[in-house]
């Protein structure tokens, strides 16, 4: 009996330590499993510091395409790369992290963060020095800015992201006050950026088109439905020359400094017009003398590709062409002033389409403010252009800053 | 024989009873270890939600900020009247040090308890690896979230052993989980 | 055969029969510490598969290929056991459309676990496919960019606003373990239907892409 007792015994503890040898190894699972959480958590963010670095570098610098080469962190190495991609101003950045023979990467897309993101950019300044106030029935439909103090007279609606530098005003809120469909932060300050006229024109003058003017010479373009472009200069008058929009401005801008631009037509591909003065007393003006769209309006034509940037360091003036109906398509910077309507007393009544952003110091009156048959002047309606959310025309004025376009981890 | 098989089993029982309770307390420590690093990993997220710094908040943050007027190192963390949750920039959490745990949807505690500590500091490259950076600031700060819990032991139990050349070895010492990741200061 | 060789046989079957008694009770205990063991392990392995599959997805909510393509409303239902949102799912420049939401438990009437359900991952409008068995809770709350907890329902211009999300996930064994003293302190149940279990929770990534805002 005790023999068998005893073998009984052994083989029961022979059993046991087979079974111990399965709960071993839940254990260790257990314990492998949850290092497996660990090491992909730690190999994100090795990836990630090395993204980030990467980003201050290009924000820094941002011609900086150096990129990282194993660089030893937290047990890992991270590995960057940073690339031009689509427009120059744009910054493919990849963060490769290596730990324990596993990769993981991250891919970003930075670029300058441009003015045109805006639906309307302003100071809360009216022409005559008064203040602006949005009212009842004003509805902007994108991102906008006031480098002041934003100011509101019954409901007003403001569709994208809304920011100003000194908080809100709103008066008459009965029955409502002010509608934001996104978001409202006070006390972000985005002026424009000094010396960004002067950069644009050097840019033109690399790759683009440039005319320094001499003795009041001004540039007439037409944008041609086709491609092309037709150019006067220095008078109205002058033998026109027209050219392919890539071979007349490889890089896109069209520049003329200490003179005017009178502009209209079609336009086809992707250019920004500016007219800069450096000095003198003269130019700085852009005159938009008739309609000045794209072929198709990009509100409905997701494959309309084509951009326009008017920049002007003083005014941009829709002139007076009897018209009732004008339709401008981009988006319009004037560095000291704004949009002006000529002749906004007399002109017949009718309505300014801005399909694009405004940016500018100063909101003038478009319209003599009357009603009725004496009503002159236009209803100015800005129509944001959702691409400029991601997309700019050529070396459009940026506010300084960078921005994500698209992380992707 | 069979007293010996009496005595024989009798040490098996303790034997299998300690290996199952050691090897259950094992197995609730990765179920641990899987909690802890949610929780650093939540810690860290939170953080990189914020602003780069003090200075950088607005309406303090032209777009020409420079790394020379963010918050000098020896001044890293929350400002006065700032608790956490409420920080408002990334150093914020530098020397915080606060118990936390799971809580089911009616509030009982349903996971271990963890001490979590964290630390900011400014940092750059030097040598082919990250540095920390102490006399200044720099664009790149590193945040550095640490996650102990006496529940988490370093071998995994709580048995004291005898090593097999006579030490011993010093049960009870808690596990340590190490979270870092940097976080720089570009302008969005 | 004399009265000590009966007692002897006596006595000896009466401590075999009790040693025997000891051994089988020692290896139904052992089996089932195997079984909660390996039910532990089970649920652990689920719970960081749950973990990977929704860090994966939500760092790139909001995320788009073709730059540019606008992502106003990254968020398109923030409830508190679903959400819906935009992201490009195979990098190819093209929008989809994320849900992640709990099944009813009845689709898992099968099992012998009541509480448990399938956690769902949709895109577009494909069919509805299963991303994890054991799913008990499945919680999301959403907080703004003041850290505030926001309220629901959350619709409208509200979603613009979501900066950071809280996911709570708990996995349980879809089969019980007969043991008590499961992950679940005070848990009290009939013998015989304790469910190994584990939570998951983690004050998620305000996406990267969601700043673009």
């Amino acid at each position: 009996m005790g023999k068998s007792a005893l073998i009984l015994v052994m083989g029961f503890s022979f059993l046991f330590f087979l079974q111990g040898q399965n709960y071993y190894t839940a254990n260790t699972e257990a314990f492998r499993n949850a290092m497996s959480y660990y090491d992909s958590t730690a190999i994100h963010e090795i990836a990630l510091a090395g993204a980030n670095m990467a980003c201050t570098e290009v924000y820094r610098e941002p011609s900086w395409r150096t990129g990282f080469s194993n660089i030893s962190y937290n047990g890992g190495v991270f590995n960057v790369t940073a690339v031009n991609t689509g427009s120059s101003q744009r910054v493919q950045i990849t963060s490769t992290a290596t730990l324990n023979e596993q990769n993981y990467s991250i891919a970003i897309v930075i670029g300058p963060r441009s003015f045109s993101q805006y639906a309307y950019w302003g100071t809360g300044v009216s022409g005559g020095g008064g203040q602006v106030y949005w009212e009842t029935g004003d509805t902007v439909t994108g991102p906008m800015h006031t480098q002041g103090t934003l100011r509101t007279t019954g409901a007003p609606t403001f569709l994208g992201r809304t920011t100003a530098l000194n908080g809100i005003n709103s008066i008459n809120t009965s029955p409502s006050g002010p509608v934001f469909g996104s978001s409202f932060q006070s006390g972000l300050s985005i002026p424009l950026v000094s010396g960004s006229l002067g950069k644009l024109d050097s840019t033109a003058t690399a790759n683009g088109y440039r005319l320094n003017a001499t003795g009041g010479a001004n540039l007439y373009i037409v944008f041609n439905a086709n491609g092309t472009v037709t150019v006067r200069q220095p008078l109205a008058t002058s033998t026109p020359i027209t050219q392919p929009l890539s071979t007349f401005a490889p890089n896109g801008v069209i520049s003329i400094n200490n003179g005017n631009i009178y502009v209209e037509g079609t336009v086809n591909g992707q250019v920004t017009i500016l007219a800069n003065k450096s000095s003198g007393t003269v130019g700085g003006t852009v005159n938009i003398t008739g309609n000045l769209t794209y072929a198709s309006d990009p509100r409905t034509d997701p494959t309309q590709t084509s951009m326009l940037g008017i920049v002007a360091q003083n005014d941009i003036v829709i002139r007076d062409n009897s018209a009732t109906q004008f339709t401008v398509m981009g988006s319009i910077y004037s560095a000291t002033t704004g949009l002006v309507v000529q002749n906004l007393s007399t002109r017949p009544a009718g309505n300014l389409t801005l399909v694009g952003g405004l940016i500018g110091p100063i909101l003038y009156a478009t319209s003599n403010g009357g009603t009725g048959s004496g009503r002159r002047g236009y209803n100015l309606g800005i129509r944001y252009d959702t691409r400029f959310m991601n997309d700019a025309p050529p070396f459009y004025p940026t506010t300084g800053t960078y921005q994500i376009l698209s992380w992707y981890e | 024989m069979t007293i010996l098989a009496m005595v024989l089993m009798g040490r098996l029982i303790v034997m299998v009873n300690e290996n199952n309770a050691n090897m259950g307390e094992a197995v609730k420590m990765s179920e641990y270890r899987i909690t802890s690093i949610s929780l650093a990993e939540s810690y860290l997220e939170d953080a990189i939600g914020k602003e780069y710094d003090e200075k950088t908040l607005p309406p303090n943050d032209p777009p020409t900020v420079t790394a020379s007027t963010c918050t000098a190192p020896g001044s890293l963390g929350p400002e006065s009247g700032e608790a956490y949750p409420y920080f408002d920039d990334f150093d914020d959490f530098n020397n915080l040090d606060r118990v936390d745990t799971l809580r089911d949807l009616s509030g009982k505690i349903i996971t271990a308890i963890f001490r979590v500590r964290c630390k900011v500091e400014y940092v750059k490259i030097s040598g082919g690896t990250i540095v920390p950076e102490t006399s200044a600031p720099t664009y790149t700060k590193q945040f550095t979230v640490t996650v102990t819990s006496a529940n988490v032991l370093k071998d995994n139990f709580s048995y004291s052993l005898t090593s097999s050349n006579g030490g011993t070895y010093t049960p009870n010492v808690q596990d340590t989980l190490v979270l870092r990741t940097l976080y720089s200061y570009w302008r969005l | 055969m004399g009265t000590q060789t009966i007692i002897d046989i006596i006595a000896s079957t009466i401590v075999f029969g009790a040693l025997m008694l000891m051994t089988l009770r020692m290896n139904t205990a052992q089996s089932e510490m195997m079984q909660t063991a390996r039910g532990d392990l089970m649920v652990q392995e689920s719970i960081v598969q749950v973990a990977h599959l929704i860090e994966y997805d939500f760092r790139k909510m909001g995320y788009c290929r073709n730059t540019a393509q606008l992502l106003t409303d990254f968020i398109l239902v923030a409830d508190s056991n679903r959400i819906t949102f935009r992201t490009d799912v195979n990098n190819d420049g093209h929008i989809d459309t994320m849900r992640y939401y709990l099944g009813p438990t009845s689709e898992l009437a099968s099992t012998p676990n009541p509480r448990d359900r399938i956690l769902y991952r949709v895109i577009n409008s494909d069919d509805a496919k299963g991303a994890n068995l054991g799913v008990t809770v499945f919680d999301l709350r959403y907080y703004d960019q003041f850290r505030q907890l926001m309220a629901f329902p959350i619709t409208g211009s509200a979603l613009n606003t979501i900066k950071e999300i809280q996911i709570t996930v708990q996995v349980e064994n879809i089969t019980a373990s007969s043991l008590s003293g499961g992950s679940f302190s005070g848990y009290s149940a009939p013998f015989g239907s304790q469910y190994s279990g584990a939570y998951w929770r983690q004050m998620r990534l305000s996406s990267r892409n969601l700043t673009k805002r």
